[in-house]
């Protein structure tokens, strides 16, 4: 067999296009890494500490913070962040607490305010964080006011569309860091998009457990049989340094677990209609279908100007997903992009919540509309003009998510129950996963160097 | 004072040898520290020095009887399976997939060739033994090198049940179960089969559980409704490794119990069960308990079933054995009861009761399980069905009946008590025997 896993598969149709390009191969060996990390409590404090605290970590997109005032809520761990537009124009960050007696300031998600009030004694802070009342602030010794009673913020910067927050003074530049994936995600106009879908779920995993299943193909077939008619499992995987990675889920083309590669199943029809194309006069197999909606989306851009000259063909059909470390991942397409991010509990390790956000951008053309596989309801305003509200399902509940991601938090608490077993030995992974070692490793990385 | 415990007259005039007195252990008068309720770190090393070095009662081997039929068995952080192969032997396996960890089976029985992982398709047999790897021509192959096959543990099948151990180098089954293993194998468990499986969570430490079943002094205060016809007058019995045994008398009034000699309605039940005639039973309340002995031998002789090796406490009483370090096992000619205390994964102060009742079944007429069981009408007794287990929350009435209802409603409150810096330890007396002999066993492991 000339199968290579270092490869794995040749996914791309249609004509050759620099965006498919294969990263340079990054070896990250072999080990197998102990299964603490998925719930001993001390790695938990030490990965807060060692990786949360010092990286850059995605806040809310740049669509919920657009004018003076607009406000987001970040919470993660067991820190929360005030993201806001300044008065200045610029996005700051700041600790969602009051330096008075540390109660948090806001509690809603997302808003547009002119100041901060502290609900406890009334404190109040601009949109920069200074502070603009102390409450009797004669009954104050001078010497208590001498400490600082300014909000305390966080170092906050925009790439992409998205907006970005970390704990660490020091951190190297965002977009340094994101300098080998940022001109990819450029390219979908992602500071164009707005929220219009919004979750979040809690679900009985480690946060990486979160990571791990959203980071390979592997089990699609076990865990989510339902989508082999519509989507293939061969994918290729690009590793970038700083626990960066991108692969691609080939959609419009059957599993290659199937043995009949040529009847078009509904799923696939629903693709090609939703591309232009008539499943009942199509003239190809279900192995031309992925090509055919290429080249259909690519004319419907030609005739309206969608500007798809910078997508390659597989961009255009496939799902094309960026991991950005630690707990972030972007499944773009030319309409929408998929922002899954993986949020630790404040002390469980072996709970986390999963938060999942659809950003969309409005074009007004005859046909165009969010692909029906992205299963938006009727009612959902993609106009962008009513931000929707962000839906919270707790732990044990069923997240409402669609069939694949109601299965994946039924199976995560499964995995993670063996995970915490003496008799798992740590994980055995597969260049199939080459993403969750690449991410491991960053992380070990990450754990093992000294405190700056 | 010369009061003697050993001295009550559980076993009046009894020549039988199941009834003889074991040597007398001195587990002496010490006050032990009530943080072992309590404390993270008592709890986590009792996990580490105490049950994953310790044999485990994992189920009854009618759950396991053919090969492929296989039962999860929870306990604290873990799950295990264990099968019988195609051998006849068993095998027990940590339900964990040597890929990524997923837990293999999620149900509590079944019967299958093998297991496949829900996560990937991995595919494992009845041994372990790896047999599918999904696309292998996408692993390094040193990947796989690491091993693929299921982690194993030591297995036991004794008396109709089964023990698994996580440590390799834990004593024979047979040694550590000691004298109590003859005992059990009296009651021919292994012919038996599950007629009713329960689980419930309650807030208290596992050890509360074990220390409430392991006394019949709280008879009087938390079930009452016992008096009539359960004595608290018991004869307690102490065995190496922390193994106990104890008879609690049925068919006689509670000692602290007012009317000693009137035949009350209860008893009057049971000698009917009995096949005796309480309107015409000329006995007094004190009688009562080894009439019913005599006419359950009658019977048996009728049936031809052999009761000579019972007995006649066994008879008429629950004779209950504790199984360090959380078991108890109450037995009855006819059907064991099985009661484990089970720790928490995490949580000291939470553990899972779980009660399995198995049953004989014998095709004659006339018999069946005593009316004091309380099997429902809707109860198969003839094992052709296995029941499903039924599992109550935390803070839910576990609807095991009104004396197990009571014990679920009072530990919590032990629980309570017992974690207040007020409270400087138990002081056990010696109807509470079993306890301190259980937690001297305990301290020994722990300190080793």
């Amino acid at each position: 067999m000339n199968f290579d896993f270092r490869r794995l598969w040749d996914i791309h149709t249609g004509t050759p296009h620099p965006f498919n390009e294969r990263a340079p191969w990054i070896d990250n060996g072999t080990a197998r890494p102990t299964g603490e990390r998925y719930h001993g409590k001390a790695f938990a404090d030490r990965e807060w500490e060692k990786v949360f605290a010092k990286s850059w970590l995605m806040a809310c997109p740049v669509s919920d913070v657009r004018e003076a005032g607009d406000f987001a809520k970040f919470d993660i761990g067991r820190e929360s962040f005030i993201i806001v537009r300044g008065d200045d124009g610029d996005v700051h960050a700041h600790y969602n607490v009051c330096p008075h007696r540390g109660s948090q300031l806001i509690t809603s998600d997302t808003g547009t305010i002119s100041g901060f009030t502290c609900p406890f004694h009334s404190w109040k802070f601009d949109l920069e964080g200074h502070n603009t009342q102390v409450t009797d602030s004669e009954t104050f010794r001078p010497e208590v006011l001498c400490h600082n009673h300014d909000l305390s913020s966080v170092r906050c910067e925009v790439a992409a569309g998205l907006v970005f927050i970390s704990m660490d003074p020091d951190i190297q530049p965002l977009k340094e860091w994101l300098a080998p994936i940022l001109p990819q995600l450029e390219l979908y106009d992602i500071d164009q998009m707005y929220a219009i879908q919004h979750r979040k779920s809690d679900w009985g995993s480690n946060w990486k457990g979160g990571v791990d299943a959203f980071a390979e193909h592997y089990h699609l077939h076990c865990v989510h049989p339902q989508t082999v008619g519509i989507m293939d499992d061969r994918t290729q995987i690009d590793l970038y340094p700083g626990g960066l990675a991108r692969a691609f889920t080939p959609f419009a083309q059957l599993s290659r677990r199937l043995d009949d590669q040529d009847t078009i199943t509904d799923g696939i029809k629903m693709m090609m209609t939703d591309a232009g194309i008539d499943p009942a006069t199509f003239e190809g197999t279900a192995r031309d279908t992925r090509g055919a909606i290429q080249q259909a989306k690519r004319a419907r851009s030609d005739k309206y100007g969608l500007g798809y000259e910078k997508f390659s063909d597989t961009q255009l059909t496939d799902s094309t997903i960026f991991n950005c470390f630690p707990n972030l991942q972007i499944g773009c397409h030319p309409e929408a992009v998929f922002v899954h991010r993986f949020i630790p509990h404040p002390s469980d390790p072996n709970q986390f919540t999963y938060d999942t956000m659809i950003l969309y951008r409005h074009v007004d053309a005859p046909g165009y509309a969010p692909p029906a596989w992205m299963g938006l309801s009727e009612e959902i305003d993609t106009t962008g003009e009513t931000r929707p509200d962000v839906v919270h399902t707790g732990l044990g509940e069923p997240p409402g998510l669609g069939e694949v991601l109601d299965q994946d938090s039924d199976l995560l608490p499964i995995v993670q129950a063996g995970a915490r077993s003496r008799g798992f030995r740590g994980p055995l992974w597969s260049e199939q996963e080459a993403r969750l070692r690449h991410f491991h490793n960053e992380l070990d990385r990450r754990m093992g160097e000294g405190s700056r | 004072m010369n009061y003697d415990a050993r001295s009550w007259a559980v076993h009046k005039d009894s020549t039988h040898p199941f009834d003889q007195p074991a040597p007398y252990i001195d587990d002496g008068t010490e006050r032990p520290d009530p943080k072992r309720y309590t404390s993270p770190q008592v709890f986590h090393d009792e996990w580490e020095n105490v049950f994953a070095r310790t044999w485990l009662l994992a189920g009854p081997s009618s759950d396991v009887r053919e090969a492929g039929d296989w039962m999860k068995f929870d306990i604290g952080v873990e799950s295990f399976i264990v099968v019988r192969n195609e051998d006849g032997g068993l095998a027990a396996h940590y339900n964990v997939c040597p890929h990524r960890g997923s837990q293999l089976v999620t149900a509590d029985l079944g019967s299958q060739n093998s297991f496949t992982c829900p996560f990937h398709s991995w595919q494992f047999d009845l041994d372990g033994k790896n047999i599918k790897v999904t696309d292998p021509e996408t692993f390094r192959p040193e990947v796989l090198c690491h091993g693929t096959d299921l982690s194993s543990v030591k297995v036991a099948e004794v008396a109709g049940l089964v023990f698994i151990c996580m440590a390799d180098d834990v004593q024979p089954i047979e040694d550590f179960l000691g004298p109590v293993l003859p005992m059990l194998q009296t009651y021919e468990i292994d012919k038996m089969h599950v007629v009713q499986h329960r689980r419930s969570d309650w807030a208290a430490n596992w050890k509360g559980g074990i220390d409430a079943f392991y006394e019949t002094y709280h008879l009087h205060a938390i079930h009452p409704q016992t008096m009539t016809m359960t004595n608290d007058r018991t004869h307690i019995d102490l065995f190496p490794n922390g193994m106990s045994r104890q008879f609690v008398p049925h068919g006689e009034p509670n000692s602290h119990y007012e009317d000693q000699t009137g035949i009350n309605p209860d008893i009057a039940a049971m000698l009917a069960d009995a096949g005796l005639d309480p309107e015409t039973f000329q006995g007094t309340a004190a009688e009562s308990r080894s009439a019913m002995a005599m006419a359950k031998r009658d019977r048996a002789a009728k049936m031809g079933l052999d009761y000579d090796k019972f007995s006649d406490a066994q008879l008429t009483d629950a004779t209950i054995f504790g199984v360090f370090p959380n078991v108890q096992i109450g037995c009855h000619a006819e059907a064991v009861f099985l009661h484990r205390f089970k720790p928490h994964a995490s949580d000291p102060e939470q553990f899972t009761y779980e009660t399995t009742i198995l049953y004989r079944h014998v095709d004659l007429p006339g018999y069946g399980a005593p009316m004091w069981m309380g099997l429902g009408k809707g109860v198969d007794l003839t094992g052709e069905t296995r029941p499903d287990i039924v599992h109550t929350g935390l803070g839910e009435p576990p609807g095991m009946g009104l004396v197990l209802d009571q014990d679920s409603d009072l530990l919590p409150i032990v629980q309570a008590g017992a974690r207040s810096r007020g409270f400087k330890g138990p002081l056990w007396c010696e109807q509470e025997a079993r306890l301190r002999h259980f937690h001297v066993e305990l301290d020994r492991r722990l300190a080793e």
